[in-house]
């Protein structure tokens, strides 16, 4: 390769990872990425959509492997919050998966908890509020 | 950038990269194989693939998905080995190119593969395998040459790109708020109480540090300046050094307050393309008995 082909192929490859910073409306992608990560602002009170198995004992947190079928946190918080997005038959669908991964008996409750997250990670001051969208049995 | 693109080096120094890069991948592949593979059982109504799979309309079946994965370790050990180098490496990089755009196409997109994709891209299309490799056994070393430097510089530009691109994000997404420090409190708080609320793991520090929120402006300035100073590390090895050192203490406050892991720049083989890589390894040859496998 020559002189100018290697300034062709490095400017081209600048051009198509950088496209992301400089153009008007970028959609994040893979391998190409606008990297939003930790851009948005959240705010001290949040809304985290996750599930929760209830039974006579009271109200346990399921891992992220029971809540989405993987290790990975943000995708199984990403599959309760589309599922919940996408309406009661989704929610269905969800809820059943769960229920089939949790090995107890109890209810599974799709929940949307508002809390104050610092006060969360500190003192563990329970939810604000929590809005149940859909239920199911397991065991 | 001194040299340009135009940068001289010794083969060795390319296939340290080659060996750095297929070494990692290796290891994240063989050790996320079963994850992988979970991947299949997922609802797939979740199915939203990114780039290179965007056009496929349904998640593939497990078999094909298996099939990928185990021609990605395969081809990914002859890519480390420099073994048939002119297939195995153009065949290592679409693979797992392939592999990683699977694992991103479950609803949310990760950040942590892009630059490791990128790089395996560029080495896989280059003549990595001059030195240190099968390919190159009876063979005497070529002499140095551009053809060696030039994609080392590539991915070092590569590099400085993505880490001032992630830059500009900030400023463009989160704006004044990011250097205030509200932005990146509020989100190492949002962060790690999901975790809480998920059952997973979350860090120790985050409670105390999000109790001290004069820490976060000085610490949302800092992120900017080494993620936008970035083009600072081609300017030479001694920016350079100083820039990966200050990128890598960065990643390791990623994970002290939010328990994420960027395991490639942690690594710090992200940084290789800046350095002199083969001295590195010409050491750890002399201690090992692939020695001769190097040709002197």
């Amino acid at each position: 390769m020559r002189n100018r082909g290697r300034w062709v192929v490095t400017v081209v490859a600048v051009a198509v990872v950088a496209a992301p910073a400089v153009l008007p409306e970028p959609e994040d992608d893979f391998p190409v990425s606008t990297y939003p990560m930790f851009t948005a602002e959240r705010g001290r009170v949040v809304d985290l959509d996750t599930a929760v198995l209830v039974d006579a004992d009271g109200r346990h947190r399921l891992s992220p492997e029971e809540v989405g079928g993987t290790d990975e946190i943000v995708a199984a918080a990403v599959a309760v919050s589309r599922a919940i997005a996408g309406g009661p038959a989704a929610l269905a669908v969800l809820c059943q998966d769960i229920a089939e991964r949790v090995d107890a008996s109890g209810t599974v409750e799709v929940v949307t908890e508002r809390h104050d997250a610092v006060g969360l990670l500190q003192d563990g001051v329970p939810a604000l509020s929590t809005d149940v969208h859909h239920e199911c049995e397991a065991g | 950038m001194r040299g340009g693109v135009n940068q001289v080096a010794p083969a060795r120094r390319l296939a340290g990269l080659r060996v750095l890069t297929g070494g990692f991948a290796l290891v994240y592949l063989i050790a996320r194989f079963p994850y992988f593979l979970d991947l299949t059982d997922l609802d797939r109504g979740r199915w939203d693939p990114p780039g290179v799979l965007g056009p496929l309309g349904s998640p593939p079946a497990t078999g094909l998905v298996a099939a990928v994965l185990l021609l990605a370790i395969a081809s990914g050990v002859a890519y480390t080995a420099g073994w048939r180098f002119r297939w195995t490496g153009p065949a290592f990089a679409l693979s797992l190119l392939a592999v990683l755009s699977y694992r991103n196409g479950w609803g949310h997109l990760f950040h942590n593969d892009n630059l490791l994709v990128l790089h395996v891209l560029v080495v896989g299309l280059a003549p990595a395998a001059d030195a240190w490799s099968l390919d190159a056994r009876g063979r005497s070393e070529a002499a140095d040459d551009v053809r060696y430097g030039f994609p080392l510089r590539l991915a070092a530009v590569l590099t400085v790109t993505t880490y001032v691109v992630t830059g500009v994000a900030k400023l463009r997404y989160a704006g004044g708020d990011w250097l205030a420090g509200d932005t990146l409190l509020h989100q190492i708080a949002f962060d790690n109480a999901r975790k809480k609320v998920l059952g997973d793991e979350y860090s120790p520090l985050a409670a105390t540090v999000v109790d001290h929120p004069g820490l976060f402006g000085p610490m949302g300035l800092l992120t900017l300046a080494v993620e936008l100073g970035a083009p600072v590390a081609l300017i030479g090895r001694r920016w350079a050094a100083w820039w990966s050192a200050s990128a890598w203490l960065f990643h390791v406050g990623i994970v002290a307050l939010m328990w994420i892991s960027f395991a490639y720049p942690l690594s710090f083989i992200a940084f290789a393309p800046f350095f002199r890589i083969e001295l590195l390894g010409e050491r750890l040859l002399a201690l090992l008995p692939v020695r001769r496998l190097a040709p002197t």
